[in-house]
This record gives structure tokens, C-alpha cells and sequence, in this order.
């Protein structure tokens, strides 16, 4: 062995024990440094936000009486806070993607929701990030909480239940009793939690029914009665797809891709007109094969022959809908934002109209593009934060919502508000929100990929085989119960 | 000019007369080792953050029931690592092996080829060379997305061109064997730009006069390959073999942007199912236990290669 070599002998001991010693000294002194700068400003935090929710409290912005509601925007008290405040809120695109290039036209409504609040507290800054949506937003959620980083309040549509059982978001219920008469109930079933609320929606949307005129009129049908009734759509859908001879379809179906839920979201709503439901009383677990949903599958086994073929397996959800605007399709259901969507995409004649119904059944939409804020627990500023999810149901700020960004309010007040100065199209969407019944997707609390999995993997079947609907579902059930015990 | 010998250094002459502290010779004896210590510590300090303790974390973890966000967490012994023997997770460990060794075979096979065919004297060589690392170097989400519009059922380019000759359009997406297919062709042409580099830097060490040697000798084109060529790089192979096995199994991107599993979980892998189980699922638990099974079958292949490396 040479003299020379690194880890030789005993010799080297010191060495190696002076470096680790310097390594710990380096490693303690960075501890020390994070520790000492950090707890001054998490105390100065807390007694800033203790000052501020005590003055906020009092600024009550929003009164709903008997379906009215009077606006009190000028009656928001400055509040007194002891230091500074900086709240961070985690948004999303249509907030935030415009605030730097159109801060007066497309950004107005996030400028608005920090430069107002911050005018009205004092000592509060508000600070919003984009960190994704679906998926990428709950990855970056979960490392932040994980590091004990996370954001004041963070914006959702469908996982605060889950993340309410959890225990990661404080419930609302304290500050928003004046307000939540005004909130269209479906925009927070989604936040609902063993009877507590976890989040509101600043903006939402809902499903309608959506039908390209003029390739009803290529085919000779009438676009100024739409269909009312499930049979009415496929004979509609039939005779538009006979007359098509391979070019034009009747409908255009969204399937199923991996865990995605593009499908199962439309499919709720025919789900729910039927009666039928994908889940428990509770809504905790799956009940995939309830007798109530075979007709529905059926009648959605029926649509899929009707539309272009292999299109509803295609992943791109927006390439699906888009043949519509195309001249492709006739039709197909559609979220209150296709509206915009199709005049973007220069749909001649895109017209909308109420869900078609089945026979014996009832009125029926699901909430989507639901943008909700909830307040995450690990907050040092949780009564501010509440605060500002509070503010997001002020007229004044609802009002910005559909001018500015294009997404309806999530407001009884705002949307009656809006209701007369929309075009007809949007306002059977503010129809559907104000008067329908309004269901949210099912969260599972265990394992909510693999049981996606299963239902798009039943699906499938259901819309590439002839195999009896009821086998299918029953095996789809036996699938979940297998994957996924009840606990 | 004049060169001046050095004298010889003596040790001796080195030497202090007398001690002068403690410090001065321990330092002097030391002197080696201390250099290599300071120049060690900041990557091992670096290791040791960001490898060893979350590996060691992961390990924990792999026996509780942690969901991410919740401090009440249960050891679960090993729970975990048990349910890797029932579904989907026995599927998702063989496809993952399935991609990994379709992913070899033809990577490996298509890149040593086409190293051979850049290392030949033709015209604007480098541009070609160039040409074949570009999929490594693009963004997977874009190619992905220019995959999706290829496979699409409806007017997508794989089916325009069956409908163009006469031939009845595929539904790609729900039909297994062709995701799988997908799947592997699309890993094989983003990841082939390493391997030709490798397969061509190996190709550019073998000596030409050895193949005008053998071509005096008689020796054709495919005894020069068989002969000269394969046995010269042969290191180089393996090492390509060796690194494509365990890029196989790592394959994620490929998956979760295209076919996120499906259909019914037959395209399904290791690492995506990883992800879900902790992102999406808010299980850490039966994710760490994933994690370590693949850290195990990783391990198994490094050590492989090592012992073939060493084996020359």
C-alpha cells in the first residue's frame, strides 16, 4: 500500500474526522441561520394576521336577502394590520395569464382581486402563482405541503374533499355565513366535507347542449327545434349521420383515455338525468354497476355509432370537440366556455339549448371548469386567507369575471346580473347554473386512479364490444371491489 | 537554449530540522489526504442530502401508510411491498420488463447500424450525425403530442394513410398490442441519439488499417463486421446494453403522455404507477415500496454491468 493514498490507514482518521466535523459546523451553521430568520417573521406573521382578521371580520362585503343581494363594495373597512402580510395564493391561467400583458382588458379580473384587497388590508400583500392545474397543480401542492411551503390558499375543482379528509385545508364555515346563500350550491358541493365548507368557487361553468346549424342544415334537418328528448337526439343524430355518407356525424362523444376524467364528466350528466349514480350514499365509493345506468350506457352506445368513427378514443379532448366547430358534427355537450370556443373557431352557427332529457327523467347538469379557492391549514395567515376567499364572492369581483375573463360567476346575484346583457347562447348556461339541478363528480378517497382506470377500462368495452351492458358493469364492479376494498 | 537538469528531491532535505507545532507536522503528514478531503466533502456532503437520506427516507416510508399531507402515520410492516403481488401491479412489473427488452433489442440493433452507416466517408456527414440526436434533444411533450396526432382514430396521419391504399382505419388507442408498439417505437427513436454517439466514438477507435489487413486477407463486408468491427467494440455493447436495459425500465415519458396506462392498464409501468400511487392516489407508502423494488432491479443491472465492464 503507498504512503500517498487517500483512505490508507489510521493515519487518516484525524483527517477524515476534522472534515466531517467541518461538514456538520457548515450543515448546523446553515440550520441555525434558516431557524433565526425564519421565526421572527412567523411571529410577526401570525400577530399581523390576528390584527387583520379582527378588522376584516367587520367588512362584511356581500348581503344575500330572499335571492337578492345588495352589494357592498364601498362599505369595505380598511383593515388595521400590525405588519405586513404576504398572502400566497396559488391561481390559475385564465386569473393570472394576463395580468402582465392586459392588465385593463383579459388581466383586469386578477389585477383587481390583489390590487383591491391589498387596498382594502393594509399591510397585506397579495402575492399569485401559477403552479398548473389537474394533476401538475396537485404535484406541486403536495411537494410544497411536504416541505411545509406550501401557499395561504390554493385553487382547485376537484380534490378539496380529499384533501379535506386529510386534514391539509381549514374549513370556512366561520367567515362565509353571509355569503354562502349567494353561491349557487353546486359551485361548493365539491369543497363539502362532513357538513363543513372547505372552498368557494370564484368562477364556474356547466354543461349544455351544443348543435352546429349548419351542418343541420345540410342535412335537411330543422336547427330551430333542437332536441328535447334522448330519442329526439338519435334520430336526429341518425338521419344527419345517414345523410353524411361518411363525412358528417351526429354526435360527437368524448371516451375514455387512461385515468382521465374528460369522459366521465359528461357521462354524469346523463347519469344524473336518469337517476342513476356512480357512487354510494356518501359518495365515497364507486357503485359502477347501479340498474339505473344501463340505459344510459346503452343510449351512449348508441350516440358513439353516431359520431365519427374513433373519435371519442381519441386522448386530445379538445381535437375531439373541435370537430363540431369543423362542420364535422352535429352535435354534442358542451361546457359554457365552448361558447367563446366556437367563435374563436369560427363555428358559423353554433347554437345552444337544454341537455335533451329521457324519458321519465329530470333536468341534470354537472358543475365543471370550476375554479374554487380553499385555505390550506399549514397557513400562517389563515384568517386573512379566509378573508380573501370571502372577497371573491363580492359583487364587485364577480363582476369582473365573465367581461374580463369569459367564465360565468359563480354568484346568484352576479349571474342574474349578467343574465340580460349576455347573448342567448350564455345565457342558457346562467339558466342551467340558476335553475338545474347541479351534480359534482364523485373524489374517491382511496386509490382514485386505479378506480378511473377501471371505469374508463368499462367503458371501453361498453363502446367497443356488443357484450350485454349489465355484464360489463358488473365486472367493472368486481374489478373496483377487488383493486380497491372497501375499508 | 540549455536544459538544465532538476536536481533529485530528497526526502530528507524535506524534512524539518526540528518539530515546530503539532499542528505544522500533522498537517505535513497528513498534507495528502486533507487536499483530498477538501476537495471531497462538498460532493459527498451533496450525496449524502440529496441521495443517501432520501433513499433512506423512501425506505421508511415504504413500511407506513403515509399519505403526504397527514402527521398521523402507521407502520404498516411490510404491507407495501405485498401488494406488488396483487393487481394491477404484477401486469405493471412485465410490461415494464416488456418495454424494457423490446426497447434493447431494437434500439441497440437500429443504433449500431446506423453508427456504422454514419461512420462511412459520405457527403455532409456531420449534418447527419447531427440529424440523429435531434429526437434526444427535443421536448417528449411536443413529440408525444406529434405522436397522439399521428395515432389519432379519427384524421389521424397513421389512418389517412391505411384509408388512402384501401384499408379499413385502426382504433390505435383502446387496442393494446399497438399502444404497446407506440409505446416502444416512440422510446426507441427519442432515445437512440445516445447509443449512436456511443456505437459511432467506438467505431472511430478502430484502427482502418486492420480492415485493409483482413480485405488483403479476402475478408467481405459482413466478415469485416463479424470479424473486425463487433469484436473490437465489444465493451462498448455491452455498456450500451447495460445502460438500455436500465433506461428501459425507467421508462415514464413515454407513458403517462400518451396512453397514461391504458388501455386496461396494458401499457402500464413501473414509474408511472409510482407517480400515481403518491401524486394522485396519496399513498407514499406502497410508492415507496415501488420505488425500492425498482431501486433493487436497478442495482442488479448496475452491478451486472459492472462485472461485465470489468470483464473487458
Amino acid at each position: 500500500m503507498t504512503k500517498g493514498r487517500l483512505f490508507n490507514k489510521a493515519k487518516n482518521t484525524g483527517a477524515i474526522v476534522a472534515m466531517m466535523l467541518f461538514a456538520t459546523l457548515l450543515l448546523g451553521a446553515c440550520g441555525n441561520d434558516a431557524t433565526s430568520t425564519s421565526a421572527p417573521a412567523t411571529t410577526a406573521a401570525a400577530a399581523a394576521t390576528t390584527a387583520a382578521s379582527a378588522a376584516t371580520t367587520a367588512a362584511a362585503a356581500t348581503t344575500a336577502a330572499g335571492g337578492t343581494a345588495t352589494t357592498a363594495a364601498a362599505a369595505t373597512t380598511a383593515a388595521a394590520t400590525s405588519g405586513p402580510v404576504n398572502l400566497v395564493i396559488w391561481t390559475e391561467g385564465a386569473t393570472l395569464g394576463n395580468v402582465d400583458t392586459d392588465p385593463t382588458g383579459k388581466g383586469k379580473y386578477g389585477v383587481y382581486l390583489k390590487q383591491q384587497f391589498e387596498k382594502e388590508h393594509p399591510g397585506v400583500t397579495v402575492t399569485m402563482e401559477n403552479h398548473g392545474w389537474d394533476e401538475e397543480l396537485r404535484q406541486n401542492l403536495l411537494t410544497a405541503l411536504m416541505a411545509g411551503n406550501g401557499p395561504d390558499i390554493v385553487v382547485g375543482e376537484n380534490f378539496f374533499q380529499q384533501y379535506a379528509e386529510l386534514g391539509a385545508l381549514a374549513p370556512l364555515d366561520d367567515v362565509i355565513a353571509d355569503v354562502k346563500p349567494n353561491a349557487v350550491p353546486g359551485t361548493y358541493k365539491a369543497a363539502e366535507y362532513n357538513g363543513k365548507i372547505y372552498g368557494l368557487s370564484a368562477f364556474t361553468g356547466t354543461f349544455g347542449f351544443e348543435r352546429n346549424c349548419v351542418v343541420y342544415k345540410a342535412a335537411g334537418q330543422d336547427c330551430a327545434n333542437p332536441p328535447k328528448t334522448w330519442d329526439d337526439l338519435l334520430k336526429v343524430a341518425q338521419a344527419i349521420t345517414d345523410k353524411g355518407a361518411g363525412s358528417k356525424f351526429g354526435y360527437t362523444l368524448q371516451g375514455p383515455a387512461g385515468f382521465s376524467v374528460g369522459a366521465v364528466f359528461r357521462i354524469a350528466v346523463y347519469l344524473g338525468q336518469a337517476g342513476a349514480s356512480l357512487c354510494n350514499a356518501d359518495c365515497t365509493y364507486p357503485t359502477f354497476n347501479d340498474p339505473k345506468g344501463i340505459p344510459v350506457y346503452e343510449f351512449i352506445r348508441k350516440l358513439n355509432k353516431l359520431a365519427p368513427p374513433g373519435l371519442a378514443f381519441n386522448p386530445d379532448e379538445s381535437a375531439v370537440y373541435s370537430e363540431l366547430f369543423k362542420g364535422n358534427s352535429a352535435n354534442q355537450l358542451a361546457g359554457s366556455w365552448h361558447v367563446t370556443w366556437a367563435k374563436d373557431s369560427n363555428c358559423g352557427d353554433c347554437q345552444y339549448s337544454p341537455i335533451p332529457l329521457p324519458a321519465g327523467g329530470k333536468p341534470y347538469s354537472v358543475i365543471v371548469g370550476n375554479v374554487q379557492y380553499a385555505v390550506l391549514k399549514q397557513s400562517k395567515n389563515v384568517d386573512i386567507a379566509k378573508q380573501w376567499v370571502k372577497f371573491t364572492q363580492r359583487d364587485d369581483v364577480q363582476d369582473l369575471v365573465f367581461p374580463n375573463i369569459g367564465r360565468l360567476p359563480s354568484t346568484k346575484t352576479a349571474l342574474t346580473k349578467l343574465r340580460p346583457n349576455v347573448d342567448p347562447a350564455t345565457q342558457s348556461f346562467i339558466d342551467t347554473l340558476l335553475n338545474s339541478d347541479l351534480g359534482v363528480l364523485p373524489q374517491w378517497r382511496k386509490d382514485p386512479q386505479k378506480i378511473w382506470t377501471a371505469y374508463n377500462d368499462m367503458l371501453t368495452k361498453i363502446l367497443t364490444t356488443d357484450d350485454p351492458i349489465k355484464n360489463i358493469l358488473d365486472d367493472a364492479q368486481a374489478q373496483v371491489e377487488k383493486l380497491v376494498p372497501k375499508s | 537554449m540549455s536544459i538544465t537538469a532538476k536536481q533529485p528531491v530528497s526526502i530528507k532535505e524535506e524534512k524539518p530540522e526540528k518539530v515546530v507545532s503539532g499542528w505544522k507536522t500533522w498537517h505535513y503528514r497528513h498534507r495528502q489526504a486533507f487536499e483530498g478531503w477538501i476537495i471531497l466533502v462538498p460532493i459527498l456532503v451533496y450525496f449524502f442530502i440529496f441521495n443517501i437520506v432520501p433513499v433512506l427516507l423512501n425506505f421508511f416510508v415504504s413500511f407506513t401508510n403515509w399519505n403526504g399531507v397527514s402527521t398521523d402515520i402507521k407502520f404498516v410492516g411490510i404491507d407495501n411491498y405485498l401488494q406488488y403481488f396483487k393487481e394491477p401491479y404484477p401486469l405493471i412489473i412485465f410490461n415494464t420488463a416488456l418495454f424494457a427488452f423490446f426497447i434493447l433489442i431494437v434500439q441497440t440493433t437500429v443504433a449500431f447500424f446506423v453508427a456504422l452507416l454514419l461512420n462511412q466517408k459520405v457527403f455532409a456527414r456531420g449534418l447527419h450525425r447531427a440529424l440523429w440526436y435531434i429526437p434526444t434533444l427535443t421536448s417528449a411533450a411536443v413529440v408525444a403530442q406529434i405522436v397522439v396526432i399521428f395515432i389519432a382514430p379519427y384524421g389521424g396521419v397513421f389512418n389517412a394513410i391505411l384509408k388512402s391504399v384501401g384499408i379499413s382505419p385502426i382504433i390505435w388507442t383502446t387496442d393494446p398490442f399497438w399502444m404497446r408498439v407506440v409505446i416502444v417505437l416512440f422510446s426507441v427513436w427519442r432515445g437512440m441519439g445516445g447509443p449512436v454517439v456511443l456505437f459511432l466514438a467506438a467505431l472511430q477507435g478502430v484502427h482502418p488499417e486492420l480492415y485493409e489487413a483482413a480485405k488483403v486477407d479476402g475478408a467481405n463486408g459482413r466478415k469485416l463486421l463479424w470479424y473486425i468491427t463487433v469484436p473490437l467494440i465489444r465493451p462498448m455493447i455491452l455498456f450500451v446494453t447495460v445502460t438500455s436495459i436500465i433506461g428501459g425500465f425507467q421508462i415514464f415519458e413515454a407513458v403517462f403522455l400518451i396512453t397514461k396506462g391504458g388501455p386496461f392498464n396494458q401499457t402500464n409501468v413501473m414509474l408511472v404507477q409510482i407517480y400515481s400511487d403518491a401524486f394522485t392516489n396519496n399513498n407514499f407508502g406502497v410508492a415507496g415500496a415501488g420505488a425500492m423494488i425498482m431501486m433493487l432491479i436497478l442495482l442488479w443491472f448496475s452491478l451486472i454491468s459492472m462485472r461485465l465492464l470489468r470483464q473487458g
